[in-house]
């Protein structure tokens, strides 16, 4: 009985002190691929300095990222790409830009709004490299569309617990940005 | 008791509406700005509609246009949401109960350009209960209508009908009632045989007037909605209207008189959801009105609201006015559902009345893309004006 009642006491410490975004296995892997090989690619072409990444992948006092959504389908893949990435060695001659700048921006809503918009144009370029016929477009854009929609649940949570880095954000941005490549193929 | 009852079974009514709004279904209308900007739901600028949250503030406060950076494209729309209330309403110490269909609003709003924007409320339906137990008819006439231009980040220029306050706006209250120092109406000159024209030389803030509003921002916050703000606004009397009915031609005539009732001053700090500020009116017939007003988020989901001023009229002894409010509106992860507890207590020298203590209760649902039913529940306790009011409204 003991045992019983201090395993149990463990495991409700552990999940007590768990973040509550842990990540978990994702529901549509294969959505999940797509989308880290997409930013991964295209962060290995554009070659944004460590310093811009480093800034991107920010994480608040209780270690959760302020730049992607928590559980999101969408931010998490994108955000394990930039993580690869940093985990390289920086390139020698870094490219500058006005989204790179804006990737770096100290202000939470302008940096995701630039990631929305570079996950759009990389997820973009990863569909018209893809060869989908019209049929396959439109089953992947209903999983996106499927996607985003828990991106949104995930940021409404968030919100309601009120984490200062979302509190502006009407809408998950990445999210937003990969199912306006959906329907803009 | 029997009122009680009578309450319980109209709120259990509410309730049970509400509970249907609530279950998962697919959205049949929206309101006019979550159309246009493809707001996920009522939550993006709400904590509980009408209040805003920090979202709504900074929409507001960018004249009805999201910030940029959230890259929202405006969708074409019909510029339109529908406001519509039931209302039930117990004078128990007169033993006057009304339960009557009260509001139909058309309600239009948005942006002309990048530096123009507009509001427009219509009441196609506006009743209201009396102290006698009868409806007042005033069907036709407009709450606000207004237009303001801002050619930059700092200055505003607005003008139409509208309330003189920019700080607190008592049209997006919780409580079913509006808080005391915001509605005490400092009586004008009196016009021998025209009521009307009397009661529109009154002046409250909470009443809407034809005005002309300069509006400068002289400290700038991160946010649209934070900085310090002052507001000049000369109101005058009238009130502009398209009365519906024999009843409303006489209750809510077009009218403008253009001698103006005064001058409203305002200035005030804002960040975030706490704001502190004082407006005055100066104005005909020797009135004077002056007001404090401090709002505070002291932890999540909590909000605390306090006001405290005094009025001078010819010839009456000077009231002075306080008032606390408390609310607590939690946000949930779902965002289907939003309740919200709230009390105020308030109270006025030289009036002959107590202490008034109001409890109110309010929920939302479904929240869904802008369109939603809100019920309020309000008590009012107070010596000789004790009152219990429900409103069940739809909005889409």
């Amino acid at each position: 009985m003991r045992r019983t009642i201090a395993t149990l006491a463990l495991l409700l410490a552990l999940l007590a002190t768990a973040p509550v975004w842990a990540a978990e296995a994702p529901a549509d892997p294969e959505l999940d691929r797509f989308v880290y090989s997409a930013v991964l690619e295209g962060l290995n072409e554009l070659r944004p300095p460590h310093a811009t990444v480093d800034r991107v992948l920010e994480e608040d006092s209780e270690g959760r990222p302020v730049s992607f959504i928590p559980g999101c389908p969408i931010c998490m893949p994108a955000r394990e790409a930039f993580r690869a990435y940093r985990a390289q060695p920086e390139p020698g001659s870094p490219t500058s830009g006005a989204l790179l700048e804006s990737l770096g921006s100290e202000k939470d809503l302008e940096r995701t709004a630039a990631l929305g918009r570079l996950v759009q144009d990389l997820v973009t370029r990863r569909i018209a490299a893809s060869g989908w016929s019209d049929a396959e477009a439109e089953v992947w854009a209903q999983r996106f569309q499927s996607a985003a929609a828990e991106g949104q649940r995930q940021l409404s949570a968030h919100q309601a617990r009120g984490v200062e880095a979302y509190e502006m954000m009407w809408s998950c941005m990445i999210c937003d940005g990969a199912s306006r490549a959906c329907k803009r193929r | 008791m029997i009122h009680f009852h009578r309450a319980l079974r109209t709120f259990g009514a509410g309730a049970l509406l509400l509970l249907l709004l609530g279950a998962p279904g697919p959205a049949e209308a929206t309101p006019e700005f979550g159309r246009r900007w493809n707001a996920p739901s009522c939550n993006t600028c709400h904590t509980v509609a009408p209040k805003l949250n920090e979202r709504g503030m900074d929409f507001l406060n960018r004249g009805y246009q999201p910030d940029p950076n959230l890259n929202q494209e405006p969708q074409p729309t019909l510029p339109l949401s529908v406001w519509v209330t039931q209302h039930y309403d117990d004078q128990i110490p007169a033993g006057k109960t009304n339960n009557y269909l009260g509001k139909i609003e058309l309600i239009s709003g948005g942006n002309i350009g990048q530096s123009v924007s507009y509001f427009a409320e219509w009441r196609v339906l506006s009743l209201e209960a009396q102290a006698n137990g009868s409806l007042r008819d005033r069907s036709g006439r407009f709450e606000d209508l207004w237009m303001a231009w801002r050619p930059d980040q700092s200055w505003t220029l607005q003008a139409g009908q509208y309330r003189p306050l920019f700080q607190v706006e008592p049209g997006r209250k919780l409580s079913i009632s509006t808080p005391l120092a915001f509605d005490t109406s400092l009586e004008g000159e009196t016009v021998r045989g025209d009521a009307r024209i009397t009661s529109l030389r009154a002046f409250s803030t909470n009443l809407r007037n034809p005005s002309v509003t300069v509006g400068y921002q002289s400290v700038h916050g991160e946010k649209a909605m934070d900085g310090l703000f002052h507001y000049v606004t000369l109101a005058f009397p009238g009130e502009i209207s398209l009365p519906l009915n024999k009843a409303a031609r006489v209750n809510a005539s077009n009218e403008f008189e253009d001698r103006a009732k005064g001058v409203v001053a305002e200035t005030y700090w804002r960040d975030g959801f706490n704001s502190l500020g004082a407006h005055a009116y100066v104005g005909t017939s020797d009135r004077l009105e002056i007001v404090g007003v401090g709002e505070w988020n002291p932890a999540k989901d909590l909000y605390l609201t306090g006001t405290l001023g005094f009025d001078n009229r010819k010839n009456r002894p000077t009231r002075v006015r306080r008032s606390l409010e408390i609310e607590w509106l939690p946000t949930l992860a779902d965002d289907t559902w939003r309740p919200g507890l709230g009390f105020r207590v308030e109270d006025q020298s030289n009036d002959n009345r107590k202490p008034a203590y109001i409890p109110y209760v309010v929920l939302s649902a479904p929240n869904d893309q802008g369109w939603s039913g809100l019920l309020q529940l309000e008590y009012r306790g107070q010596a000789s004006n004790e009152r219990l009011r429900l409103d069940l409204s739809i909005l889409f």
